[in-house]
């Protein structure tokens, strides 16, 4: 009951039934076409057989006439008729017979009409004969009888009697061509009633299926809308994390930059000034003693130079002290004499915030880390510039390059830097290829004039 | 040879009582007093018994900046040498300390010899514009 209910349903039975409405009506139309056929030839029969027992009737008396007229005359002209009524009798008889032979009752009636006619005929010749012999008394007996007359009226009857039951057929015939053609009519109302109805459900299954079509587009739209919605949200959370845990290590590196700074900074100068002090007393009476001392003292330099460069890689003074276009350009020369690349250097003078300047000091030494590690490139381009309020810091090599679509092993670091660029309000790209070398552009607003 | 009377503006403990210790014993100075703020600085410079010939300033302190002290510095009426010891001793740095007054910028990690070598000529009363100590 369930599994027809999914089938009405799904409207999986309209198919079915229309090809069903369409074999009907063939059936239909083919059957009442071949009924009516039928009827109409027996019609046509009916009509046939009607005139044979008019025909019989009409010969017998045209008979009965030529006799007459023969018997009358003596006029041998008038055994014309008498002759071609005999010979119509008999084909009309004939005719009958065949007509009649599946027709028990009729064949019964026939038989009696013909046993009627062919006395009758019988004594037609009789009497031509007598005539014929010139027994003319006889023939006259005969004639005055009055056998004639009521041989005449029972063949009468009995061709009614025939008539009559054609009449009866022929009426019936009628009323089965009326029955089968409004058995059609019905039919074929009833049929196209149900080709409508199946027209009118395929069209409702139709509607229905465009409607469900478009509601699970709907859906798939809203479910796309909402996925997006999320992404941007997600984006935007992870920028968010990413800028604070830059802003976190910014700031740790520049707690740990000034705590170096100060408190490792005072112990080497006081140590230095201890030295001094050691050096002071030393002189003119311990040369070895001084020695060491020259040595300790070289030590301690070290120790210093090596706490400044810390501090300049944890947070780089020159960017405060000496502006952003300095500060490149020492980065720049730093890593052309660590790696023997040519560095290629159009820096000018932009408007940028201490943030934003951070941000493109650190892109700039990102870019720099990965082309030493990995690019072999033998040329390094940095550009900085500003149009129409927009800061443009670019980063070129002809090293090796990469394929963008895959992971390069510096991922981490491109995309740190993109998050940290979009955490300014700026934007980056990357264009590279396999032997192509690597471009790094990015864009960042100017700051507002200071 | 006179001593040098001189007093410190250092905000690091360890860093002022060495550096009093070291003048103390390697150049005839007589220390005056030491602060480690601007304010107690710029007091002590302002008072009555400001007789001196040496000031050494620190120019990052706890609170207040060296700046403060040295434009305090530039504008007494009394002439006396002003010398700036510093971690931050950049070309900017050293251009700004100049123009407010200063007569020496020394670096605190890498000049300490030159200061003292500068406070010896100041006492022996050299001008102690000529030598630039190199001695690292």
């Amino acid at each position: 009951m369930n599994r027809l209910q999914g089938v009405v349903k799904r409207g999986l039975f309209v198919l079915p039934l229309a090809c069903l409405v369409a074999v009907g009506m063939v059936v239909i139309s083919e059957g009442s076409y071949w009924q009516a056929v039928g009827t109409l030839d027996d019609l046509g029969t009916m009509a046939a057989a009607r005139s044979n027992i008019q025909g019989l009737e009409r010969s017998i008396l045209n008979a009965e006439t030529g006799q007459r007229g023969y018997l009358l005359s003596g006029d041998s002209e008038y055994r014309k008729p008498y002759d071609d009524a005999l010979l119509e009798i008999g084909a009309s008889l004939e005719f009958l017979v065949q007509y009649y032979r599946n027709d028990p009752q009729a064949s019964e009636v026939l038989a009696k009409l013909s046993a009627l006619i062919s006395t009758k005929v019988s004594e037609l010749a009789l009497t031509v004969r007598l005539y014929d012999e010139g027994k003319r008394k006889a023939t006259e007996e005969i004639m005055r009888s009055g056998i004639g007359k009521e041989q005449m009226d029972a063949i009468r009857a009995l061709s009614a009697e025939l008539l009559a039951r054609e009449s009866r057929s022929v009426a019936s015939g009628r009323s089965d061509i009326y029955q089968t053609l409004m058995f059609s009519r019905i039919g074929v109302a009833l049929l196209s009633g149900f080709s409508l109805l199946a027209l009118v459900l395929y069209l409702r299954q139709a509607s229905m299926l465009v409607r469900q079509q478009l509601e699970q587009k709907r859906l798939a739209q809203a479910e796309r809308d909402r996925l997006e919605v999320e992404v941007t949200q997600r984006t935007a959370q992870l920028t968010e994390l990413t800028h604070h845990l830059q802003n976190a290590r910014e700031d740790e590196r520049s707690r740990l930059a000034r705590d170096l700074h100060d408190e490792l900074g005072a112990l080497l100068t006081s140590a230095k000034l201890d030295a001094a002090r050691i050096k002071s007393r030393l002189a003119g009476t311990a040369p070895e003693a001084l020695e060491r001392l020259t040595h300790l003292v070289e030590t301690l330099n070290s120790g210093i130079a090596l706490k400044r460069r810390i501090i300049e890689d944890l947070r780089p003074s020159s960017l405060s002290n000496l502006g952003l276009v300095a500060t490149l350009e020492i980065l720049g020369r730093e890593f052309a004499e660590q790696s023997g690349s040519k560095v290629d250097c159009a820096l000018e003078a932009v408007a940028l915030d201490a943030n934003a300047e951070l941000v493109v000091y650190r892109l700039v030494q990102e870019a720099i880390t990965n082309i030493a590690k990995y690019a072999k490139a033998r040329q390094v381009w940095i550009g900085l510039s500003m149009h129409d309020g927009q800061v443009h810091v670019s980063v070129r090599d002809d090293g090796v390059g990469f394929d963008t679509a895959a992971q390069p092993p510096f991922a981490h670091g491109l995309l740190g830097m993109r998050y940290r660029v979009e955490a300014e309000g700026g934007t980056m790209s990357l264009e590279s290829g396999p032997g192509l070398g690597t471009l790094i552009q990015v864009t960042l607003p100017a700051s507002p004039a200071t | 040879m006179s001593s040098l009377k001189t007093y410190i503006v250092e905000d690091s403990q360890v860093i002022r009582d060495n550096l009093i210790a070291t003048l103390e014993e390697l150049v005839p100075v007589q220390v005056m007093g030491a602060a480690e703020d601007e304010a107690t600085a710029v007091q002590w410079l302002t008072g009555p018994d400001n007789d001196l010939d040496l000031l050494i300033v620190d120019i990052f302190l706890k609170r207040g900046s060296g700046l403060g002290v040295l434009r305090a510095s530039s504008a007494l009426t009394q002439r006396h040498k002003v010398v700036v010891l510093t971690n931050y001793a950049t070309p900017d740095m050293r251009r700004r300390c100049l123009e407010l007054g200063a007569d020496r910028v020394f670096d605190k990690s890498n000049e300490i010899d030159a200061l003292i070598l500068y406070c010896e000529r100041l006492a022996s009363g050299d001008t102690g514009n000529s030598g630039h100590g190199t001695l690292g």
